[in-house]
């Protein structure tokens, strides 16, 4: 199996220096630059990161879906490798939902946690994906463990649609940014709230990106490792 | 201390625990790397010398 | 070998080894009693009245002893060398899939059928809807637990401490499931058929065609030799 050596690593450097600046743009434009929430104040401005995160959590699961599958059909190791990194970022940006979430929460509600659907499907989501990585220790060897995990993978990738749509199909005390007025989506924030929203959630992708590409050199090195260990095993053997 | 701190705060926070435990798996499995190469060229070395 | 008689055989070996083992319905019903008093004994003696008592205690025992049962029905095979039998034969492995789940849905019906009206009769609960809705719901829920279940089984099977790991694996999928039976048995204890409630019958014949469906074209992948 050829192992790429030096190609994500470099991919990982360029997209930290996109998304380096790209980040710090966001946070000013979240922190300085966006105006004030009428009624919850600056407290608000927390939501920026909070959708951030949200998303890329979704969209790391989304990633983590689309290999497993195409590992099933193809069988690469790459594809597998993708899956395993993008199913750990995607927990930690899950952590950074829920933790941003918890902080709102306090400000706003009063509360670090309440038993809303949203947040209690986040959760369930969460425990859904720490899963998958068990699933990925216990198995033994490379093969079963990559055939396992994708099985997994699919099957876990239903709670992504749970999670968004529980804020609308049960009423809780999420709130819910789209509304449907007359059939047609429509989010009510002012229009310089939405452009900071889409700018801190095309920054934090880009971290993802970068996170991703450097995670995936793990897993290549971690499976050389692997390799060089049962030929150091075999010279030992002889 | 304000919950906005406190929230951007752990964010970043939490962001750069993951990358410092990436950067100590790294460090380690390259370690790996170079002890597992120096055995396989010493055994090499051996048989062939 | 036709698929439905492939189907059947492996129906019956299971339900006869059942008989002779008594591990897929005894110990879980067994299990679910169980629960049954060590609930009754944890909770104070007014709170049995309370609403959403009787539902929680009764979902929470059926659950977690389905999964003794259930977790098994891979195990098994694998333990005695069985599974190399069950592949090697000319079936399509979809097939396996579905014997196995029909299996389970089985023994998970006799568990029901043995623990809800226990559960009715301690906490003094009427039934308060007809009988055949009951079945429907019961039997909905009953259905995706075990579609789901021998999916989740299959793949624990092949992994280290599969046994241990099989209820971790298994509640995080199996959480609308339980949603949909808690609301379902409220309505039904409440206004005496699903009412309002009805979009979560909806919500479970969605799981029931996702989680049958799916396992069943891509099960070839999962008990890959």
């Amino acid at each position: 199996m050829t192992v790429p050596t030096t190609r994500p690593k470099k991919t990982a450097a360029v997209l930290l220096a996109i998304a380096a600046p790209a980040v710090v743009f966001a946070m000013y434009m979240a922190l300085i630059w966006a105006p004030d929430e009428r009624t919850l104040g600056t407290v608000q401005r927390i939501f920026y990161i909070h959708v951030g995160s949200a998303w890329n959590a979704y969209l790391a699961f989304l990633i983590v879906f689309v290999t497993s599958i195409g590992y099933l059909l193809r069988r690469r190791p790459a594809l597998d490798a993708v899956a395993a990194s993008a199913a750990e970022i995607g927990i930690l940006f899950t952590t950074l939902t829920l933790a941003t979430g918890s902080f709102w929460a306090r400000a706003v509600w009063n509360v670090w946690w309440t038993w809303d659907p949203r947040l209690t499907t986040t959760l369930i989501m969460w425990f859904m994906y720490i899963a998958y990585l068990l699933v990925r220790a216990a198995a033994e060897g490379e093969e079963r463990r990559g055939r396992l995990a994708a099985v997994f993978g699919i099957a876990a990738f239903a709670t992504v649609p749970l999670v968004h749509f529980s804020a609308t199909w049960w009423r809780g005390m999420h709130p819910n940014i789209v509304q449907f007025q007359g059939g047609t989506p429509r989010m009510n924030m002012d229009p310089e709230m939405i452009v900071t929203m889409l700018v801190a959630v095309a920054a934090l992708t880009l971290v993802n990106a970068a996170l991703l590409a450097y995670r995936v050199d793990l897993e290549h090195l971690s499976r050389r490792v692997a390799l060089l260990r049962e030929r150091v095993r075999l010279e030992v053997e002889s | 201390m304000t919950f906005l701190f406190l929230g951007y705060s752990v964010f970043w926070l939490l962001l750069a625990a993951y990358v410092a435990m990436l950067g100590a798996r790294q460090r380690r499995l390259a370690e790996e790397v170079a002890d597992l190469s120096a055995a396989l060229d010493k055994g090499a070395g051996r048989r062939m010398g | 070998m036709s698929w439905a008689r492939a189907l059947a055989a492996i129906v019956w070996k299971d339900l006869r080894l059942e008989w002779r083992t008594g591990e897929a319905v005894l110990t879980p019903a067994l299990l679910a009693l169980l629960l049954l008093l060590v609930i009754v004994f944890a909770l104070p003696p007014a709170a049995a009245r309370l609403e959403g008592v009787f539902t929680a205690s009764l979902w929470t025992a059926v659950f977690f002893a389905g999964t003794v049962g259930l977790g098994r029905s891979f195990a098994r095979e694998r333990a005695e060398g069985r599974l190399w039998g069950l592949l090697l034969a000319p079936v399509d492995r979809s097939a396996i899939f579905l014997a196995k789940g029909l299996s389970a849905f089985l023994f998970l019906a006799m568990v029901a059928l043995v623990t809800m009206p226990a559960f009715f009769a301690v906490f003094g609960q009427r039934l308060e809807a007809p009988l055949w809705l009951w079945t429907a719901t019961v039997g909905l829920v009953l259905l995706a637990y075990s579609g789901v279940g021998t999916l989740v089984s299959a793949v624990a099977a092949q992994l280290r401490a599969g046994d241990v790991l099989y209820p971790v694996l298994l509640f995080p999928l199996l959480v609308p499931v339980v949603l949909a039976a808690v609301h379902l048995t409220d309505a039904l204890l409440e206004t005496g058929g699903w009412g309002t409630a009805r979009s979560w019958v909806h919500l479970l014949i969605m799981y029931n065609l996702l989680f049958w469906g799916v396992p069943y074209l891509i099960f070839e992948y999962v008990v890959e030799v």
